[in-house]
């Protein structure tokens, strides 16, 4: 399951009434979104975007009937057991040669603050500031040491670029932390703080 | 004076606040409570500052402190002896302090005028400044990692005494590693008898037990240029002169570094 349905899911089932409709689902052949609204004592759209979601996510089956009427869906469950799985590996940083190589440093006038650690061994945060006028909001980031260490051996903005891997090995750093550095690269080439040659 | 300086001239009053502040005192005091009153505030102030002077050069062994000391005590104690004061002096007694006042006077302006009781940071910020040929700005307030010194543990400790002793910079020892602060007399006051020994947002030079050299220049010191120095090229200048003082002082040439800093002619008084 990706990210995106697993939160989808997640969303709908930590409903107040979703055990209430689940009930229903599981003791009922099938059930309309009127039927369930009306023992529930819920808005009839409310009941209907639960039962269409879960549709959506293949946990129901619908079928189109008509009773001298205008059509409707009849619910019924198509699984007793609900199981969300998320391979978190889908949503970890790309590591790629590509990355390690771009060649990066400090952005002039970045206006950003870097706080050094109690030790001036690397950098514990960096404060950003946002907006304009009454819309000026600042946001500080706290560094892991890695992080610190690497953003203590970025070169300064009147500095050649150097590569992120280059940065990595002046830092003394382990590939191994290579997605948190990605991470943070990311982060602050978004609010103008890095810049890439 | 250095026609070729780099730096804007100093212009800072704060050197003489503590004077000030003693001067306008006396005189608001004699003022509002009489002569006796002002010539004692007079001579606690004196004394206090020949005390404080005299702690410092306990932690800094640079001459000049001891005798600026010992020429403020003397003063202190005359001013007891001057009429209406709450002590008396004989005349004799009122002779040798005073041929000791005037004899500790006269040493300290030598040591001050031969630049011996002096703060050197304008001068390492010169020569800091001289290599540097860009005007590229690019300022930014983090320290500045320069690189790998060759030098024993007691060779550190050492080093630190001779920048210390000679006033070329203020060191802030640390477990693994040495801040060398250089400062002016200006900031001197806050460095010594503050109560925020901080050094973010100040500009130091750092040795670790490891052998790296990191530099931090303050956006207040980068502003005493009269250009926009290239920044990372004036920080790498400021930490290998420093690693050039570790080498030089190793050779054993450590009067070559303060003949540097004396041919610059920089105002004593700053």
């Amino acid at each position: 399951m990706d990210f995106k349905t697993a939160s989808k899911l997640g969303n709908y089932i930590s409903k107040d009434y979703a055990e209430d409709l689940f009930g229903l689902l599981v003791n009922y052949q099938d059930i309309s979104a009127s039927e369930a609204a009306s023992r529930l004592n819920l808005h009839i759209s409310t009941a209907q975007e639960f039962l269409e979601a879960m549709a959506s996510l293949g946990i129901l089956t619908r079928k189109e009937v008509s009773e001298k009427k205008r059509p409707y869906f009849r619910y019924s469950l198509k699984q007793r057991i609900i199981s969300m799985e998320i391979d978190l590996g889908q949503i970890a940083k790309r590591q790629s040669e590509m990355q390690a190589v771009r060649k990066i440093r400090e952005k002039e006038n970045a206006g950003a603050r870097f706080s050094t650690a109690r030790s001036h061994q690397y950098l514990s945060s960096v404060t950003i500031w946002t907006g304009e006028g009454r819309e000026r909001k600042e946001r500080k980031i706290n560094l892991t040491a890695p992080q610190g260490k690497f953003l203590y051996h970025l070169p300064f903005p009147t500095a050649d670029h150097l590569s992120i891997s280059d940065i990595m090995r002046k830092a003394e750093i382990d590939d191994t932390v290579l997605p948190e550095i990605f991470d943070i690269v990311e982060l602050l080439e978004k609010y103008d703080v890095i810049e890439v040659e | 004076m250095n026609l070729h300086s780099k730096l804007k001239p100093e212009k800072s009053l704060v050197g003489f606040i503590p004077a000030a502040v003693i001067l306008i005192g006396f005189f608001m005091l004699w003022f509002f409570w009489g002569k006796q009153t002002a010539y004692g505030f007079m001579a606690f102030a004196i004394f206090a500052a020949g005390f404080l002077l005299l702690i410092t050069y306990v932690r800094i062994l640079n001459v000049g402190f001891l005798t600026n000391a010992l020429f403020l005590l003397f003063a202190g104690i005359m001013l007891t002896g001057i009429g209406g004061a709450p002590f008396e002096l004989e005349s004799g007694w009122a002779g040798i302090l005073g041929a000791g006042n005037l004899f500790f006077m006269i040493l300290t302006l030598y040591l001050v005028l031969s630049r011996k009781y002096k703060w050197r940071g304008r001068e390492v910020l010169e020569l800091t400044a001289a290599p540097v040929e860009g005007t590229r700005d690019g300022f930014t307030a983090r320290p500045h990692p320069i690189g790998k010194a060759e030098y024993s543990g007691q060779q550190l400790m050492d080093f630190t005494k001779f920048l210390r002793r000679n006033m070329i910079a203020l060191p802030y020892v640390e477990d693994d590693r040495v801040f060398y602060a250089p400062i002016t007399m200006a900031q001197s006051f806050c460095h010594l008898y503050g109560w925020n020994h901080d050094l973010s947002g100040k500009t130091w030079v750092s040795f670790d037990l490891g052998g790296n050299v990191a530099a931090n220049i303050a956006h207040k010191e980068y502003l005493s240029y009269h250009e926009d120095l290239t920044f990372d090229q004036l920080c790498d200048s400021l930490g290998s002169l420093f690693i050039e003082f570790m080498e030089m002082f190793k050779k054993g040439d450590g009067i070559r570094i303060i003949n540097r800093m004396n041919a610059l002619k920089e105002n004593p008084f700053t």
